[in-house]
């Protein structure tokens, strides 16, 4: 364990927890630390996102320039002394439905404890491990196979049958292990399959507690999802018992229980989105801007997140039926960082967009252009709904300059 | 667009209708598809896809009844408590009046409809669980609960929330227990520590295995243990010696003095190897949550790779492997020591660099009789590389030249005498050994 990097992250935390974005409106000591902590992965995951398209990721740089970003919140925040009341220490209790839950919680802990040690890329779970492993030694979604770069020709053709899948050298395409993909050039000989968010996040988490143990962030994510979902219902008005026996439903899910266990993407992705539907239960801009950043960091770890777009096209009908234009900034960042997310993916994964892309709209459209007329159909929602968010976020600026 | 949407977002009649209509059709639909799933043979894949789940469907597709349990609205019931879609579905249809009063539970509905659809109309079946259904996971398992929740804080029924407390007792409860009683995929970090222990980080590592073995171990000791892995793919039809030869073969094209290997089979060739157990434990591909685990056990040998020798000293007791055949035992007095041959030819067997000229030399003399010199064939793989004479009884360096062209990874050297004498006969000695040469020491010098 490094600790260094422990007290790093723990005082980022603390940090957050005291800054305004957090202190704002939250009822509880708990709830800010939820939150806090949800911030803290939203800052690790665009820093290493950035670092990752430039090859240049490292863990210990991503945590403590997350240290620095929050120090300077935190002073931003103290010099301009906007601490809100809601801060004070009488908002600090916890009701009933949080202990209660914070129980069933503990229960859970020896259940979701046990890791699945996903560690071989026989599935998706193992190349994301792996892939997480690659990144804290390697800083890059990319790898060289330096054993055969270095084998004479007869030796290259022994190693390509024995090691490699499906090699085809005049394509320059084939498969080193499940997840990855050969494309040979000057600097790297296969890339893996996947947007890399999630391996991001196993990483620094190993770069902590230790690479083995990279997987039992999603024992933090799980609590932190659980209890995301609580604060979501109360706030929306589904308060008590509801609330309490909606959140053990959810938390005691086989299914989610498996994947709490299981290193592939989807406890994250529930994460997000939880937190997604929790910022858009409060009034405020920054609320709503960083809901914007949450769903786009959803595009940026979910190749398939298209499949949910008309779910945001409705959304933003909704809000213009209902003039709440306030959710415009939530509907523009998203759309804008759906669109951004396809050329990401694209220099990022190539050929696992394409597969992606190329199965899904294969069901509707039959053409060798599939790849490319899907890309173009999502590209076209995106940029429609960036379009008709743009027009939402004017009209509100218009109705609060009216107003004002 | 905004005018329709307005219509069924506002209007509640038109919500109530539209919510019916768009939940009929997802029931329509998936009957659809579970006729032509069962019953049909359209969805038995006609090429198998390597590593791809939907492969499955060859074992349930066309399956009757058995086949409408991989239908992905099973599965989501399954993963949401049993209860919570039922409920939903019942109320879509016949009480949408309890969804239409409040717009954002409106706009919930659609999305819960919109995601249930993406899984009815893009994807229906599920292969197996809990793989294959995770994808239900970020997105339409919080959407359903949801609107679960808030159905129960309207219809404030104890019935409901007893049955659904009911159902998290006793069917979550029961798979999670399930789980943590038999965890599945264990022992894979116990088995890469234990390596680890034994190999140096940054070694190069030969892998003899199944496909199996090749993914579980070279991605993660490539990534965690900074190795250099390369696979050989194990067959029962090679032999040790061929594996030993394209070992010493890559060692030396990559410059690598001494290299690992871990092999699913025991090595011969070499003195010390460590040995691992691992018992892969999986759950079953099943469609039902599963209930029971499936084990296969592994046994791995670790050892340091077959090295190429420069020379067989005898008094190295590690050495005594090579004579494999038609020696004695080793013996020595304060000066030296040897071994003498017994039988009318003696085999060595050496691993030297393949297709590598050597020069080999070794000191020896004759058992010494009056009437002949001993006159030595030596024959290396099969082959006769010529006779050497032993023109005095002196121990004395012989020499011969290994041709590259005969030299292997494991080689045979057959030394075959022109007369073999008992002590016994000789002197009358009371020993009753074939006695032709008396080895002092054998050296394999490269010749570039």
């Amino acid at each position: 364990m490094n600790y260094f990097l422990f007290l790093t992250a723990v005082f980022s935390v603390l940090l957050l927890i005291n800054s305004i974005f957090v202190t704002r409106s939250c009822i509880s000591l708990l709830e800010r630390v939820v939150r806090s902590i949800s911030f803290l992965f939203l800052v690790w995951s665009f820093l290493s996102l950035l670092l990752v398209l430039f090859e240049r990721f490292n863990p210990s740089l991503v945590i403590y320039l997350t240290f620095f970003l929050a120090a300077l919140v935190y002073y931003w925040d103290k010099k301009l002394a906007r601490k809100s009341s809601a801060s004070s220490t009488k908002n600090l209790r916890m009701d009933k439905g949080i202990l209660a839950l914070l129980f069933f919680t503990v229960l859970m802990l020896p259940l979701i404890f046990e890791r699945i040690e996903y560690i071989d890329m026989t599935g998706d779970a193992g190349v994301y491990s792996i892939a997480a492993m690659h990144l804290s030694t390697e800083g890059k979604f990319t790898g060289k196979l330096e054993v055969w770069r270095n084998l004479n020709n007869e030796l290259k053709e022994e190693y390509e049958k024995s090691n490699l899948h499906q090699y085809d050298p005049d394509q320059n395409k084939g498969i080193y292990m499940p997840g990855t993909y050969i494309e040979r050039s000057e600097y790297k000989d296969y890339y893996f399959q996947f947007y890399p968010s999630w391996p991001i996040v196993l990483s620094l988490w190993g770069s902590i507690f230790g690479t083995m143990n990279q997987s039992y962030v999603m024992v933090l994510l799980y609590i932190i999802t659980i209890f995301l979902f609580y604060f979501t219902l109360i706030r929306w008005r589904i308060r008590g018992n509801y609330a309490l026996l909606a959140s053990i439903l959810l938390g005691s899910s086989p299914l989610l229980v498996y994947f709490t266990k299981y290193p592939t993407s989807e406890l994250f992705l529930l994460s997000l989105f939880c937190f997604i539907l929790y910022l858009l239960s409060f009034e405020g801009f920054f609320e709503r801007l960083t809901a914007g950043l949450v769903c786009t960091l959803f595009c940026f770890s979910h190749v398939s997140s298209f499949l949910y777009l008309p779910m945001l096209i409705l959304f933003a009908i909704y809000s213009h039926i209902y003039s709440k234009y306030k959710f415009s900034i939530f509907l523009f960042v998203s759309f804008l960082g759906g669109l951004v997310s396809l050329p990401y993916g694209y220099k990022i994964s190539k050929q696992y967009l394409i597969d992606i892309y190329s199965s899904n709209f294969a069901i509707f459209i039959d053409s060798n252009n599939v790849f490319y007329i899907g890309i173009w159909i999502v590209a076209s929602c995106w940029s429609s709904g960036l379009v008709y968010s743009l027009f939402l976020l004017r009209r509100h600026r218009l109705l609060r300059g009216a107003s004002e | 667009m905004i005018r329709i949407g307005s219509l069924f977002l506002t209007q509640h009649k038109y919500s109530s209708i539209l919510i019916r209509i768009w939940t009929i059709a997802i029931i329509l639909f998936t009957g659809y598809r579970g006729y032509q799933l069962g019953w049909t043979t359209k969805y038995i894949p006609e090429e198998i896809i390597e590593f791809s789940a939907w492969t499955d469907r060859l074992w349930y597709a066309n399956q009757g009844f058995q086949s409408l349990l991989h239908l992905n609205i099973f599965s989501i019931i399954l993963a949401s408590a049993i209860i919570v879609v039922p409920v939903i579905f019942y109320v879509f249809l016949f009480r949408p009046q309890l969804i239409t009063d409040n717009p954002i539970i409106i706009l919930i509905s659609y999305c819960v409809l919109l995601v249930i659809s993406i899984y009815t109309f893009v994807r229906f079946d599920t292969p197996n669980n809990y793989y294959a259904s995770r994808y239900f996971i970020p997105v339409l398992l919080p959407m359903v609960i949801l609107l679960f929740s808030y159905l129960l804080k309207k219809l404030r029924s104890r019935v409901l929330t007893i049955i659904a407390i009911l159902s998290v007792i006793s069917f979550n409860f029961y798979y999670i227990f399930f789980m943590f009683q038999n965890p599945e995929r264990t022992g894979r970090v116990e088995l890469v520590e234990e390596i680890a222990d034994f190999v140096p980080r940054g070694s190069l590592i030969f892998l003899i295995s199944d496909t199996f073995s090749h993914y579980l171990l070279t991605p993660v000791l490539t990534e965690y243990h900074a190795a250099k892995v390369i696979h050989l793919d194990y067959d029962n039809n090679m032999e040790e010696k061929d594996y030993v030869e394209s070992i010493i073969r890559y060692s030396d094209e990559l410059g690598f003095d001494s290299a690992y290997v871990i092999s699913e089979y025991s090595p011969s060739y070499v003195l010390e190897y460590k040995s691992i157990d691992f018992v892969n434990r999986l759950y079953p591909n099943t469609i039902l949550y599963p209930d029971e685990v499936i084990e296969t056990s592994y046994q791995y040998y670790l050892f340091k790779s077959y090295q190429p020798i420069s020379k067989i000293e005898i008094d190295n007791p590690d050495n005594y492997r090579f004579f494999i055949e038609g020696f004695s035992q080793v013996e020595k007095n304060q000066v030296e020591t040897w071994i003498w041959s017994n039988g009318a030819s003696s085999k060595l067997e050496v691993p030297l660099k393949p297709k590598m000229e050597y020069l080999l030399t070794f000191q020896a003399s004759p058992f010494a009789v009056t009437e002949e010199f001993q006159n030595v064939e030596v024959i290396l793989n099969g082959k006769s590389l010529g006779r050497i004479e032993m023109s005095t009884n002196e121990a004395q360096e012989y020499s011969i030249v290994l041709p590259s062209e005969f030299t292997k990874a494991i080689n045979q050297i057959e030394f075959k005498y022109s007369y073999v004498k008992t002590p016994k006969e000789v002197y009358g000695a009371n020993d009753e050994r074939l006695l032709a040469v008396r080895f002092l020491n054998f050296e394999f010098e490269e010749i570039q």
